[in-house]
């Protein structure tokens, strides 16, 4: 086949030149047919996910822009309150798990507040995620997961009171249960021990 | 989103560029999702495609023409940056020494050539539907980059000037990614154009 093939082909794929009967426009004809359909097809039930809502989406979004430069970082007088704030959570975070830690418990997962996300570190942080992931699930909510600059994320929307099943998965991770009713966690790699 | 209000946050910056991603969020994060996961097939994928798009929006804003339309603008940022997602899986699978392809094409070539009804009356039917379905599925599978510019020439009616635009290409390797994109279609679709073609 030569190039005016294609470009016919091409011209006709696009909706282009569609008086054109010849075999290849016939072929591009109902290939262009059956992709339009199936498009119509396939789009109906794809509804944007539930588990992630408007607000959850635009936060994770606004993250990204402050940590890839395009938005500048939060105030200093903002930062120097959360700052002193999350110095004292994460001697918490990491002090009381440490004394309340089980015999032989491993591997170490370290935790820390910043704002209103939970950030944990693990040697696996794709593991844990899909590990909290699946038991959240399994206690009726529908957290969603991302990654992001090599962070392992879940956001999820908690149906308020936070049930039992709920605060359970969160208390075995030691995980505070948030203020309101959004959940965020980030897991990063932990250092090697 | 207004084309002009967009314009002026890019000039200003700052707090003008968080109110605007919020805006874009919500005037295109559904129609921009619903693309992405068509082609991704990934619910967080589309979405970190999707959220990434609305960055490199940013990063790119100066280049954004007054005369153009934000959305097709802000849409072929989304395809490239698929494109690019898809080129990193490297998952398409080579056509070098696949006999079944010449014997594809001429089996296409002999039907598509015979006195046949409508195709488009034809594809309507629930058996051409799925194995339409069936044959697109395992071409998106294989070779997705192909079976993405497909869809789009179909949906928006891309010149060759746009495809070489998209794919970062000059017109000649273009005009050889839309043969490979023929040729590979008639291999992974040949089932459903034997089934198309050849029931007059």
């Amino acid at each position: 086949m030569t190039d005016s093939f294609d470009d016919k082909w091409l011209d006709v794929l696009a909706g282009r030149d569609v008086a054109d009967d010849t075999p290849v426009a016939r072929e591009a004809r109902a290939l262009r047919a059956a992709v339009l359909a199936q498009q119509h097809v396939s789009t109906a039930d794809m509804e944007p996910s539930p588990a992630m809502n408007r607000e959850q989406r635009v936060r994770a979004l606004l993250a990204r822009a402050r940590e890839t430069g395009v938005l500048p970082q939060a105030r200093r007088a903002t930062r120097l309150w959360w700052g002193a704030a999350a110095a004292g959570m994460v001697a918490l975070a990491i002090t009381v798990p440490w004394l309340m830690r089980a015999p032989g418990e491993s591997p170490p997962v370290v935790r820390t507040a910043d704002e209103d996300v939970v950030r944990l570190r693990a040697p696996d942080p794709r593991a844990l995620k899909q590990q909290v992931l699946v038991e959240l699930r399994e206690a009726g909510i529908s957290p969603a997961g991302y990654e992001a600059f090599g962070r392992q994320g879940i956001d999820a929307e908690l149906p308020q009171p936070v049930p039992e099943a709920v605060r359970a998965v969160l208390a075995k991770h030691r995980i505070p249960v948030p203020k309101d009713s959004i959940l965020r966690i980030e897991i990063e790699a932990a250092a090697p021990q | 989103m207004d084309r002009l209000d967009f314009m002026q946050a890019c000039r200003e910056g700052g707090r003008a560029i968080e109110r605007a991603l919020r805006a874009l969020d919500a005037a295109y994060f559904d129609v921009l999702f619903r693309e992405g996961l068509r082609t991704l097939r990934d619910t967080e994928a589309a979405r970190d495609a999707v959220q990434e798009t609305f960055i490199k929006v940013w990063r790119r804003c100066s280049t954004f023409q007054a005369q153009s339309e934000l959305l097709p603008w802000i849409r072929a940022i989304l395809r490239n940056d698929m494109l690019d997602r898809m080129r990193r899986n490297n998952r398409e699978l080579s056509l070098e020494d696949d006999a079944v392809s010449v014997e594809a094409e001429r089996r296409i070539d002999e039907l598509s050539s015979q006195a046949i009804a409508g195709p488009q009356a034809e594809v309507r039917t629930r058996e051409h539907a799925e194995c339409f379905q069936r044959c697109w599925t395992r071409f998106e599978e294989e070779s997705p980059t192909h079976a993405a510019v497909i869809t789009w020439i179909t949906q928006d009616g891309l010149t060759n000037e746009e495809i070489s635009r998209l794919l970062d290409r000059s017109p000649g390797a273009t005009r050889e990614f839309i043969s490979q994109c023929r040729k590979r279609a008639r291999i992974y679709l040949v089932e459903w154009y034997e089934l198309v073609f050849g029931e007059v």
